[in-house]
Formats: C-alpha cells, structure tokens, sequence
C-alpha cells in the first residue's frame, strides 16, 4: 500500500466513477483507467468489495435496525428442512425446531436464523471456511453444527443437532443439585470448552442460556463461536444512558470484551467463572439488569465482586453457602480475575483445581490480594485503552459541542448533546481517574506520558479549526488544562513533566487570550484564562529559578479578574475568581513579602465566607488562607500572630468535618493545623506542642489506615513520624526520637527512593543519626549519616531545583558522614563550593 | 447509534490516522460522521463541501477502513 496521497487520490476518483455502476460498465471503466496498474486496480477491487458489504463494522448512521428484512417464519423450508417451531429467540438470532419433512419426527434439527441480513459477497466464503471449523468439533458435550448456509433472503442459517433441554443454572435450581453434583455437570462444560480451545475454536458468549442439560443429565454447550461466524464484533445495543440489550451478555462478557479488546480463549474462562459463581451460589456476581452500559463497565472492570460464599441468605441452595468458603471462593475468583494472566491458563486447568477441591487437596487458586493487586492491573490496562480513547474523545466532544452551537436542527442537536454530554463525563471521568487513580502506580509515568502526547497530538490538530470558533476554542483551552495537570503529576521516579504542564498551561493561555479582549468577555472566557494562568504561575513557582515569571503570569490573571469584577462587582463567581488570582499572586510572590497579597486575598474570601457561612469552599478557602499567613508569621518569627491564625485555620477545619464527616481533605487539612500549631508552640518552647504533634499523627494515621491504597495517605504519615522524631529529639527523649525515626523509615525504605521522598529521608536520618550519637551508639550513628549524606547527594543529583540540596544541612551531615570515613563525603566537601 | 466508541477504539484509531495522513478528507468526514454524529449535510456545512462529496468521502473512507479493521484480528482465518 502506498502512503503517496497523489495515488489514493486518484484511487479514490476512480472508485468514486464506478461504484454506482453495473458489472459490465464497470470493468470497462477500470480497463481504461488502471491499464498496465493491476495492483491499484486490484486496491479499488477490494475496496468495491468492502463498500458492498452491508451490516459492517462501520454502519450509516442514518440507518435503523428496523428496517432490515423480516426472518423466515414457521412452515418455510431451509436447506431440507422444514421449520416446525421456534423454540428460542436471543440476541443472535431464532432457532426453530425443523425436521426433513412433516412426517420424519426422528430426525429432528435446530435452525438458527442469524437476525441481521449478511451480504452474499463473502458471507458465503466466510461461512465455508468457518463451518468447517465447528463442524469438525465432535465431543459429547458440545452440541454439533451440521450445515450452514445463507438463503435467498440473505439471511444466514446454521443447522444444528437438537438438543432438549433446560440451561444449566435452571436444571441445577429445579432439581436442586448438590454441591458436588453440580460441580460434576460444570467440569463437564470445561472439558468441552478446553476442547474447543484447542481446536483454536472460542465460544465468546458463555452463559446459561447457551448451555442445555438434558433430562439424561447431559450437559451440551451451544453456539460456538457464533459471534465469529458474523464477521463483526459483538454490538453493545444502546446508548448509555439506556439499558443494554443486545447479544452480549454483560453479566458474562469479560472486562476485555467489554472493552472491545481481542477476545481469547482466557475470556471463555472468564464467562466459566462467572458460571461457576452463579451455578455454586445461584445468584450473580453483578447486579447489571436495567443498567446503562458506562455502569456495567465500571462495574465489571473495576469493581470485586462479592465472594460467592458471602451473599446473604435467601438461601435456595440444598447446601449452604458457607460450604463454598475458602477454596471454592477462590477458585470462581481466580477465574474471574481482570487481568487475563491472573486467570486460570485453561478450561482445563480449572476443572483440574475443582477436582483438587473434590479430593480434598490443595487448590492452587491463592487468595489474591484482590482488591488492590485486580484494581491495579486493570488500570494499568486501561491506561492503554485510555491513550486512543481520551484523545478521541477530546476531538469528538469540541466538534459535537461546537455544531451543536453552530446551530444544528433540533434532533440532531439534541443527539449531539446527549453525545456531548457522555463523552464530557466519559472523558473527564478517564482524566480524572488517571489523576487520582494512576499517580500512585509504578510505571505509571511512562503511560501518562504517552496518553498525554496523543492527546496533544490530537489538540493540536484540533486548533487549526478553532480559528473561528470560540466555543471550540474554549473546549480547547480546558483540554489543553486538564493534559497540564497530567504531566505536572508527581510520579514516582521523578517530579512529574513540569516543562510539559507549563507548555500545555502555555498553550492554553495562548489560546484564550484574545477572547478576554472582546467586550464584554464572557464569564467562562475569565474563568478559562484564569484557570489557565493560575496553573501556569503555580507550575513556574514550584520550579525554581521561574519566580519572576510565575509572578508575572499571576498578575496577568490578577489584572483580567480585576477588570471582569470592576464590571460585576457583586457577581460571587467573579469575586472568586479575584480571589483566587490573588491566591496565586502571593503564592508566587512568597515570603517575604507576600504579606499584603496574604492579606488582600483573606479579605476577600472572608466577605465571601460571611455571606455564605456555610459553604464549604468558602470555608476551605479561608482557612488555606490562614495557614499561609500564619505560616508567613512563622517564618518572620512572630509567633502569638502565627499561632493566632493557625488556631482559625483548625477551628475552620474541625468546622468542615464536622459538617462532612467523611471528607478526607478536610480531616487532612486539620491534620496539618495541628502540625503547624505544634511547630509554633514548639518555637516557643511550649511543651504542649507534643501532643499535638502526636494528635497530627494519630488523625494521619487513622485517614492512611481508611485506605490503604492512597500511597500520599501513607507518606503522609511518614512525614509526621519524621516530624516528631525532630521533636522529640530536640525535647530531649531520645528514644521516642529514634522510635518515630524508625518508623518513618520503615515507610521510606520499602518503596524506590524518589526525589519526593528523598528530602524527608534525609532529614531522617541525619535526625536518628545524631540521636544515636547521642546515646553513644557510634555504630548505627555512622551508619545513619552515611545513608543520610547518600540521601542527600542523590536529590543534589537528581533534583537539581530543589533548594535545600546542597545547602546547610547537607554540609553538617557531609562532615559527619566524613568523620565516619565515608570517602564520597570526603571528596564532595573538598570539592563544595562556598555557601554564602 | 449501533456503533459503540468503545469498541476497538485502539485499532480503529491507528487506522484514522493513516487514513488521514493519505486522505485528510475522507478522514475527516469519518471523524465527523462516526463520532460526531453528525448527518451528511451537517458535515457537508462543517466541511464546507456539497453534501454529493460527503456522501462520496464517506463511502470511501467507510471501504477503505473495513479494510484496515478487518484485517490482523484475533483468530481470524483470513
């Protein structure tokens, strides 16, 4: 294939010429036109063939299902067959009872009539060629394909043998199967599924429904790879904001599948799990009737389900439920891992634990640390569904929302919106996840990079046609922010792409810059520049060496708040937006002369607070801002004033959590009052800063213990031991100093050391090292500073921003660690520079 | 709408982008017409084309595509 864009232009003029034309016409056209070219006439051959295919992957979006062809009815004859009943009808299709001719009761068969007409182009050749394949699966269990066709109608028929019976999960309820019965009649299924895998054959819609026991007790599977057979993936009926219908079954359809990744025979092992899990406990591990698709899919993807053992009674079961515990839970679970790999290697392998299970012997299902370790792995696989998908999505939602502003008709403006609307959510839903979700994983930089590039890649495509339009523009920007805040993660080998996120803030600005010129600006332009600015600003103070610039962009969003609030003055959004410049202005400012800022922005969110006394941002708000000025005060040694504002900051705080009991961040924020008030009462020598301290810890541990997948919770508390391992240290007790020390170590020394955490080990360790010192334990002390200086010297390294490396401390603990007889101490004093 | 964006959204992507990096056009109408949504005459508006050329791009792109997805599936015989 040619990459040449002359050359399938020309393809497509002549495929353009002849499409509409009859046989004949046609090769007289493509004689003329692609002489001495067969390859390209072979190119627009295929092409014609593909576009004559109908019911495709890629349908018109004007055409309903309604209109396709009725099925053949009751009494029309196929193949040889006459079709006497229907005895079923699914998503696929109807099967009917049939047999040779109204009097030969013996030879009865079942027709399937696939639902949706296939075209007669390839349908015949695909079918052959499949066919041949599940005709040749003979096992007992399986029941077997005779014969296939397509009729005149174009509808397609398989002709199976007739099984009569119920699906499995009835027969096991309506005859109240014991336990190692129905065991018995689901190992049986495996075997025919593990033999059907080794045909290379996947059944991919493994349910009940598609496997029949007989009153001889026989289970038989039906529909081998049928949805194969159609030549299309399995149709996800339905928008998402209706129940799914449709042959996919979500209750058995695997997270993959869901997903629309390639489905293999692990998915089928998934679906037995799932049989398992409803043939052992006679419920289902999902609740998904009557539910929108996004729910199931967050359902199924994300969510455990409950042990099997563990549904409440209501028992219908001949056993109880509790027989099921510990192995048998294990086993189901095991089969119904997300992460494929998790799951058992085969149909086999699973029937082989159950019969470990029967004989008493060991299973080796393990009880997996299911929660965070299936969690984990399926995000990491949806990270990689999630690089294609947001990029998309960002495209689609700015032109859906831009066209339906352009002025649509009604019905379509309507769609577009409702369009709009789940991918916003979808969208957001994924960036967000990514940003609370991801962070905390390993290897998880490497994938936000990635996702992050395809979205630009995507932006910037999209900015070449927003040169017209302001709504586009717009919905730009908030990309280009929220692609800002990605890369400005913190991951957990480095500190986040902060060159990237200022770019991408950058852009963003850049973008949204002319429309705050136009008079008057709309509210959701401010809103934009501001937010785009604040981030720029926040980006540049937190990378050192950018302060002059972060102040500069500060006061650009300062300036525009200001003169959208001197025109709204009493408008609460534009008031916020003022304060919330301002916020960022004496963030960027610092100490020491961000006083006034502090002081201009606590007047404003303070008349905010007094006219909504209750809203908890506004509370929020004022006590952020209060922490700030108590820490200025803190830090220009004036502590009554210091402790004044911290005590409004945790009487604020103690106020939100009380009025939101479960809002982490409030209790977090309390967290650090009490730090902070302990750290001034400390400067002052008031012994009632332990407590505090310790108050501080106690409440970081409690939100670290609530979850304890929230990896920030945990350093978090790391932090705060570190902290009263100063205290104590200073306040002379040393074995409390060292205790705390030790168990903030023992945080630290369990995960990679990132630059994140290498400041707070090597304060650390300086601390237990000088504590042991101290004691005279000369041993451990060299020890300590010689990993303390190792700290050290890897954030010089790597962290060449950070401001503390090299500085004073460094120094003492080098000259220590030296003393120790730790040569790379020695060389690095003798090769320091001077500090001022 | 019976297509589902979720579905092989990764291979469907790859094959987008090559298609428009060989014919923007026909890409574009896909983009608008598979994920927008939108109808013929509102690409054609967008695009600012007739909507006969929508029509045509579309039926392209649409060959061209089934093409590019249809082939390299898991299990597939072809």
């Amino acid at each position: 294939m040619s990459l040449d864009r002359a050359y399938w232009t020309e393809v497509a003029a002549i495929f353009d010429a002849v499409v509409d034309l009859d046989d004949a016409e046609r090769a007289a056209v493509l004689d003329d036109r692609c002489a001495n070219r067969s390859a390209m006439r072979a190119e627009i051959e295929q092409l014609l063939m593909r576009d004559a295919l109908e019911g495709a992957l890629v349908t018109d979006v004007t055409r309903s299902l309604d209109a396709e062809p009725r099925a053949p009815a009751v009494g029309s004859t196929i193949g040889s067959f006459h079709l006497m009943e229907v005895i079923g009808v699914g998503g696929t299709g109807t099967v009917y009872r049939a047999q040779r001719s109204d009097e030969d009761f013996s030879h009865q068969v079942a027709v399937k009539i696939i639902a949706s007409p296939v075209s007669q182009i390839d349908a015949a050749r695909r079918f052959r060629a499949e066919r041949q394949i599940l005709a040749s699966l003979r096992h007992p269990h399986i029941v077997m394909l005779l014969d296939g066709g397509v009729t005149d109608a174009s509808h397609a028929y398989l002709i199976m043998e007739y099984v009569d019976g119920v699906p499995i999960s009835r027969y096991c309820q309506d005859h109240q199967l014991s336990l190692p019965d129905r065991l018995h009649l689901f190992r049986l299924v495996c075997s025919a599924v593990h033999y059907a895998h080794r045909h290379s054959v996947v059944h991919r819609d493994l349910k009940p429904a598609n496997i029949l026991v007989t009153a001889e007790r026989i289970p038989k599977v039906l529909d081998f790879g049928i949805a194969k057979l159609l030549d299309r993936p399995l149709p996800l009926d339905g928008t998402s904001t209706g129940p799914v219908t449709g042959p996919l079954t979500p209750n058995y359809a695997s997270p993959e599948q869901l997903r629309g990744l390639p489905v293999t025979s692990s998915s089928d092992v998934y679906a037995l799990g799932v049989l398992l899990y409803e043939l052992l406990s006679d419920r289902r591990p999902y609740e998904t009737e009557g539910k929108p698709l996004d729910d199931i899919m967050r359902l199924v993807v994300n969510s455990d389900p409950p042990r099997p053992s563990a549904r409440p009674s209501e028992n219908t079961l001949p056993y109880p439920a509790l027989r099921l515990k510990g192995d048998l839970d294990a086993i189901i679970l095991k089969a119904m891992a997300k992460e494929p790999d998790l799951r058992y290697g085969s149909a086999e392998e699973l029937s082989e634990d159950i019969k470990r299970f029967i004989t008493g012997v060991p299973v080796i299902a393990q009880e997996p640390s299911f929660a965070y370790l299936g969690r984990k792995l399926a995000l990491r696989h949806k990270a990689v569904f999630i690089t294609s998908a947001i990029s998309l999505l960002l495209v689609v939602g700015a032109l859906v929302f831009a066209l339906w502003q352009a002025g649509a008709a009604t019905a379509e403006k309507r769609r577009a919106e409702v369009r709009f609307a789940e991918l916003r959510q979808l969208a957001n839903a994924l960036i967000f996840e990514i940003h609370d979700a991801v962070a905390p994983l390993p290897g998880s930089t490497a994938v936000r990079r990635t996702i992050v590039a395809r979205a630009l890649g995507y932006l910037e495509r999209l900015a070449k046609d927003a040169d017209q339009d302001a709504a586009l523009r717009l919905e730009l920007v908030r990309a280009y922010i929220q692609i800002g805040k990605v890369q400005g993660l913190p991951g957990a080998a480095n500190l986040g792409d902060r060159e990237g996120a200022v770019a991408s803030f950058r852009t963003a600005q850049v973008l949204i810059e002319p429309l705050t010129k136009l008079d008057p600006p709309s509210a959701d332009v401010v809103e934009g520049f501001v937010e785009a600015t604040r981030r720029l600003s926040e980006t540049l103070t937190s990378m050192t060496g950018h302060r002059d610039e972060a102040i500069r962009e500060a006061e650009k969003a300062v300036a525009i708040a200001d003169g959208y609030h001197r025109l709204f003055p009493t408008d609460v959004k534009a008031r916020n937006l003022l304060a919330s410049s301002s916020f960022t202005a004496a963030f960027a400012v610092g100490y020491p002369h961000s006083l006034p800022h502090w002081q201009r922005v606590s007047l404003l969110y303070d008349a905010l607070l007094v006219e909504h006394p209750e809203d908890p941002q506004n509370l929020r708000n004022v006590a952020l801002v209060e922490k700030y000025l108590g820490t200025h005060y803190e830090a220009s040694k004036d502590l009554p004033q210091a402790l004044m504002h911290y005590t409004r900051a945790r009487t604020i705080d103690e106020k939100r959590v009380l009025q939101a009991p479960s809002d982490r961040g409030a209790q977090g924020d309390v967290a650090i009052d009490l730090s902070n008030e302990a750290s001034v009462r400390w400067k002052g020598r008031d012994r009632r800063a332990g407590e505090l301290f310790e108050a501080s810890l106690a409440l970081r541990m409690r939100l670290a213990a609530d979850d304890p997948k929230d990896e920030l919770a945990a350093a978090r508390v790391a932090f705060a031991q570190g902290r009263l391992a100063n205290f104590y240290e200073d306040a002379g007790e040393p074995a409390r100093a060292l205790e705390h020390g030790h168990a903030a170590m023992a945080f630290y020394g369990s995960r990679p050391l990132a630059p994140s955490y290498a400041a707070s080990v090597a304060y650390i360790l300086a601390t237990v090292a000088r504590v042991e010192e101290g004691r005279g334990n000369h041993a451990a002390g060299c020890a300590a500073y010689e990993q303390s200086f190792d700290a050290f010297s890897r954030l010089a390294s790597v962290e060449r921003e950070s401001a503390i490396a090299g500085g004073d401390p460094m120094i003492d603990v080098a000259r220590r660690a030296a003393a120790c007889g730790v040569k790379a101490a020695r060389d690095w004093l003798d090769a320091a520079k001077p500090i001022r | 709408m019976p297509i589902d964006l979720r579905l092989d959204v990764v291979a469907l992507d790859r094959a987008l982008m090559e298609l428009s990096s060989i014919a923007p056009d026909k890409a574009k109408v896909v983009e608008l017409r598979y994920f927008g949504g939108l109808s013929v005459d509102e690409a054609a508006r967008y695009m600012n084309v007739s909507p006969e050329s929508v029509k045509r791009y579309w039926r392209f792109a649409r060959a061209w595509l089934l093409g590019r997805l249809t082939v390299g599936e898991v299990d597939d015989p072809e």
